[in-house]
């Protein structure tokens, strides 16, 4: 049975059970602000020393927001302490936040933190510092824009300018509002949800802006945006919030809400400095791959340096971790790959030396042809070009294409998608939505530079391994985009073969 | 690219140490969860959905997971994927069954239906100028619904748990309702109630997995609260909040919060608060601790409470004054489990309960706090819980009157949690609190444990 909730312009009602409305929507209920004009309570405050490792942390109820970690997916980075991440946001708020709302036209930007996803998985929770909050930043005109958390609480009250606090009945744990009830007996709650926005309408309309940016999804499949689980780029809030929003600003102002899709893409497609830094620690923590020096060929096996997989010199595949390393093999533990000289043989066959030459070739166009300002999917045409041209077949494939006019030669794909920030686009790649390569990649676009290729190896006709004979090889690490172009900030796994005598 | 699968942790394959060995037996394999998690979906769409459902007046029900966590109901459907598994449709035929269609789009994952819980899709239809219609269009024109229920929260809604309601974004909204037009649109109603009922009522197997989180919780409880742990005059808070955290991390479990601590010691105000983590303060002599803490495990949540006294030096025992509160602490357990039924809702069992309590000689106070009264004061707040450790279901509990409406539902899942104040004779005017919660099953019978209760005060030498 309905009992007749409606939600404002929408007819939606609730689907009923039986209840009684009687008391929650007559004359005289109150709205109550329940505001806390204070800052984050000091509980919330970092209570940890600053040079510790701030991802080990149990903290409270801010535990989870730190998972911005600078690396590939969701490594570990123990320069990434509280201390430093909390100068990250800071910096970010100075020298990005305006540029952003300012270049995407933006006059306000409201960003709704649900507050019942505890860990939650917002993927600007980290550039917030909070889980749960409404954020609202406004566009005064000068060098800065407004920080105000209008509901919620943050990690670094310091970096807004006005922190309005957690309203006290949305915290489920928090059972002091039963004190409230007694305290004003007459107080009837509307609804936990729009507490939030409560007094949200005068504040927007004291500013006047004309265009408000609110964290939904219009055209962009924004899931598909996500590099890692931990930093979701969904589509943005709920449908209840967004009626309750539309409700609270107002006709007029709601009429001026657009999606800030757009800009949240931007703001996290763009770095600072200490970003850089922290990105490029991160990188140089990186494993070393398989000790290939203590390779006795003969005894030793693949399980017991490491490695994943051997190609012995007719091109049969062995996977099983107890192959026995001989002489002639090409031992895989990708990116790292050594060849275990043959007796009389003083160097690498044609083969993998042509592997390497080429390798470094498809570095060099890589460097000269990827630069800031581009789109990735222009980047993705001069480098498909200048691939083609050098000699290489470029592929949208990530696999081997058999079935190609011209087999003898190299094939190439890329995947240069954005890293340290959870999002994949900018990306050079044909891989993902179109909007991943429309994207402009900015000073300091920190990426992955993933590349894999297939050489011919024709001699390698009467092996088990593959569908074609080729050796398989892929290079996964970090780059950065300076105003001379692709540079990895720290030494990279190369993915040379090396010589195991 | 890789994406992360956060639940299939290989939980089998964890070493515990002493007596977690116990626990570990009963973690099991991740495909034993799996076909746990797939059996009890069988269930709850057979058994409990279609009377959800009727009850509610809800011919359809449409769910849509965009991934990545963000739909709170994912577990119930179905696993949490980078992108989602797409749209979950119900349809009540009216003939005893649940229609139930999986629409997985690019990139969700076959588990949803590997569960083989979902029936074949339908064919797709024609519409009436000869067009090919979408799937989705398909099955709700194909069906004519009068009543679609949708994860979307109505005005005047104010209670825990609502979130499970409010998993529909809007952009997903915005496009359904643009699929569907607007004849169909006039027919979309919340699905709060419909929830309520769908997780307020159990299947067996869910009894099952919900006991195995809770005893999981109970026993990490009463470790942390013990000489294993704590050295008096040493040991702070915060270390055993540590403590329980490495040891749920060891499980491969999630927590429902982050352990919270209260503590009776000298500067007791008559208040206690509990608080999360970031206190280092020393647990000293003489303190009275409780930690409310909770696990999740295979989309069930607990939520309990232990309590442990630090014995002063000399001290075998309680004090006499603590050991009076904590006999009025299990008289009040009883008069709970005697009275609270299925069948009737909250709000009238919380009115029955509060006079039972002051018929057998207490106070029942509506404040968490003690007051100048003399005597022993009681308040009592029992919410409904399930795959929340504070589900929307119904509830015991003057907080959320919202939520005392609902009526209790087979097998349903409920904190029962109290507390007490009574008075010390170490400092006049003061009182210690008691503040109990256990997990428990209501059935027809009325309280049943789900879990052995703390039946007797943990005791810290």
């Amino acid at each position: 049975m309905s009992v007749g909730y409606k939600f404002a312009g929408t007819g939606v009602e609730r689907a009923g059970a039986v209840r009684n409305n009687a008391g929650r929507t007559g004359p005289g209920r109150q709205r109550f602000a329940g505001r806390l004009l204070v800052a984050a309570p000091l509980i919330l405050l970092p209570v940890f020393a600053s040079s510790a490792s701030a991802q080990d942390r149990y903290t409270d109820v801010m535990h989870g927001i730190r998972d911005a970690n600078y690396g590939i997916f969701d490594d570990y980075n123990p320069y990434a302490t509280e201390r430093m991440l909390n100068h990250v946001r800071r910096e970010r708020f100075d020298l990005i936040l305006p540029r952003v709302m300012r270049d995407h036209g933006v006059d306000m930007w409201v960003h709704v933190i649900r507050p019942w996803s505890w860990g939650g998985t917002n993927p600007m929770r980290f550039e917030f510092g909070t889980k749960s909050a409404v954020l609202v930043f406004t566009d005064n005109g000068g060098d800065r824009i407004e920080r105000v958390v209008f509901e919620g609480e943050v990690e670094d009250p310091t970096v807004y300018d006005l922190v309005l606090g957690e309203n006290p009945f949305i915290n489920q744990e928090n059972y002091e509002f039963m004190d409230l009830f007694l305290e004003q007996p007459d107080l009837v709650l509307e609804s936990d949800l729009d507490l939030r926005f409560a007094g949200l309408g005068e504040f927007v309309a004291e500013r006047d802006p004309l265009r408000i940016a609110v964290n939904y999804g219009e055209t962009l499949s924004l899931p598909e945006g996500s590099e890692t689980f931990t930093m979701a780029m969904t589509d943005g809030i709920s449908y209840t919030d967004y009626v309750q929003l539309t409700e609270v600003l107002g006709e007029l102002y709601a009429s001026r809400m657009i999606s800030a899709e757009s800009v949240i893409l931007d703001y996290l497609s763009r770095r600072v400095v200490s970003e850089v830094v922290l990105y490029a620690t991160s990188g140089a923590l990186r494993g070393s791959g398989p000790d290939f020096a203590a390779v006795v060929p003969g005894v030793t096996t693949l399980d017991e340096i490491g490695a994943s997989d051997a190609i012995d010199k007719d091109g049969n595949w062995w996977r099983d971790g107890n192959h026995v390393i001989q002489r002639g093999d090409l031992v895989n533990d990708r990116p790292y790959m050594a060849y275990v000289l043959q007796n009389g043989e003083t160097g690498l066959p044609a083969h993998m030396r042509r592997y390497n030459e080429e390798n470094r070739r498809i570095k060099e166009i890589l460097r000269e042809h990827i630069k800031v300002g581009q789109t990735g999917g222009e980047a993705l045409e001069l480098v498909a070009r200048a691939l083609e041209e050098a000699g290489f077949i470029y592929t949208d494939y990530q696999e081997h294409n058999k079935y190609v006019d011209e087999p003898h030669k190299t094939q190439v794909h890329l995947d240069m998608h954005a890293e340290g920030k959870g999002i994949l686009a900018p990306r050079i790649s044909p891989m993902g939505p179109k909007w991943h390569w429309n994207i402009v990649m900015p000073l300091f676009h920190t990426f992955a530079v993933e590349y894999m290729f297939y050489v011919p190896v024709p001699e390698w006709n009467r092996g088990n391994n593959f569908t074609g004979q080729y050796i398989y090889g892929f290079f996964h690490d970090g780059g950065i985009l300076t105003g001379r172009g692709m540079e990895v900030p720290y030494p990279d796994r190369s993915n040379e073969i090396q010589v195991i005598q | 690219m890789t994406y992360r699968f956060a639940l299939l942790v290989p939980l089998a394959l964890l070493a515990l140490p002493g007596t977690d060995a116990r626990a570990q037996q009963v973690m099991e394999t991740v495909q034993a969860q799996w076909e746990m998690s797939c059996s009890i979906r069988r269930d709850k769409l057979d058994y409990v959905l279609p009377t959800a459902m009727r009850r509610n007046g809800v011919d359809m029900w449409i769910v849509i997971d965009r991934g990545r966590g963000t739909e709170p109901l994912m577990l119930d459907f179905g696993i949490e994927t980078a992108y989602g598994q797409g749209i979950y449709i119900f349809h009540d035929t009216g003939e005893g069954r649940v229609e139930r269609f999986a629409l997985s789009g690019p990139g969700s994952s076959d588990l949803a239906t590997l569960c083989n819980v979902y029936d074949p899709l339908p064919p797709i239809m024609e519409g009436p100028d000869g067009e090919e219609l979408s799937l989705l269009q398909s099955i709700v024109f194909g069906r004519d619904p009068e009543r679609i229920a949708l994860n979307i929260v109505p005005e005047g809604i104010r209670g825990e748990g609502v979130h499970v309601a409010d998993g529909l974004s809007h952009k997903d909204y915005t496009v359904l309702a643009r699929e569907l037009g607007p004849t169909y649109e006039e027919r979309f109603v919340s699905s709060l109630d419909l929830l309520a009922d769908f997780h307020g009522e159990h299947v067996a197997s869910e009894i099952v997995e919900m006991a195995k989180v809770v005893d999981i919780t109970r026993r990490g409880l009463e470790r942390a609260l013990s000489n294993e742990v704590i050295v008096p005059g040493k040991t702070t808070y915060m270390d055993v909040s540590r403590w329980l955290e490495e040891h749920r991390q060891s499980l491969g479990l999630r927590r429902t919060w982050f352990p919270s601590f209260a503590f009776v010691d000298e500067d007791y105000d008559g208040y206690q608060r509990f608080f999360s983590g970031g206190v280092e303060r020393v647990i000293e002599r003489g303190d009275l601790v409780f930690i409310d803490w909770g696990l999740k495990r295979n989309n069930f949540a607990s939520d309990l409470k232990r309590t442990a006294y630090i014995l002063r030096e000399g001290e075998t025992a309680p004090p006499a004054g603590l050991l009076r509160a904590w006999d009025a602490a299990m008289h009040v357990r009883e008069i709970i489990r005697g009275h609270v039924r299925i069948g009737r809702t909250g709000r009238v069992q919380l009115d029955e309960l509060k006079q039972l309590v002051r018929d057998a000689g207490y106070t029942y106070t509506e404040r968490e706090r003690q007051s100048d009264v003399p005597g022993i004061e009681i308040n009592i707040g029992m919410h409904g819980m399930a795959n929340l450790a504070h589900d929307v279901v119904a509830g015991v509990f003057e907080l959320y009157g919202e939520l005392t409406e609902y009526e209790l539902r087979p097998n349903t899942f409920i904190s029962l949690e109290y507390r007490v104040f009574s008075p010390s004779d170490l400092q006049p005017g003061f009182k210690y609190l008691l503040a109990m919660e256990e997990n428990v099953m209501v059935t027809e019978r009325g309280v049943e444990w789900l879990h052995p209760p703390q039946d007797r005060i943990l005791l810290v030498r």
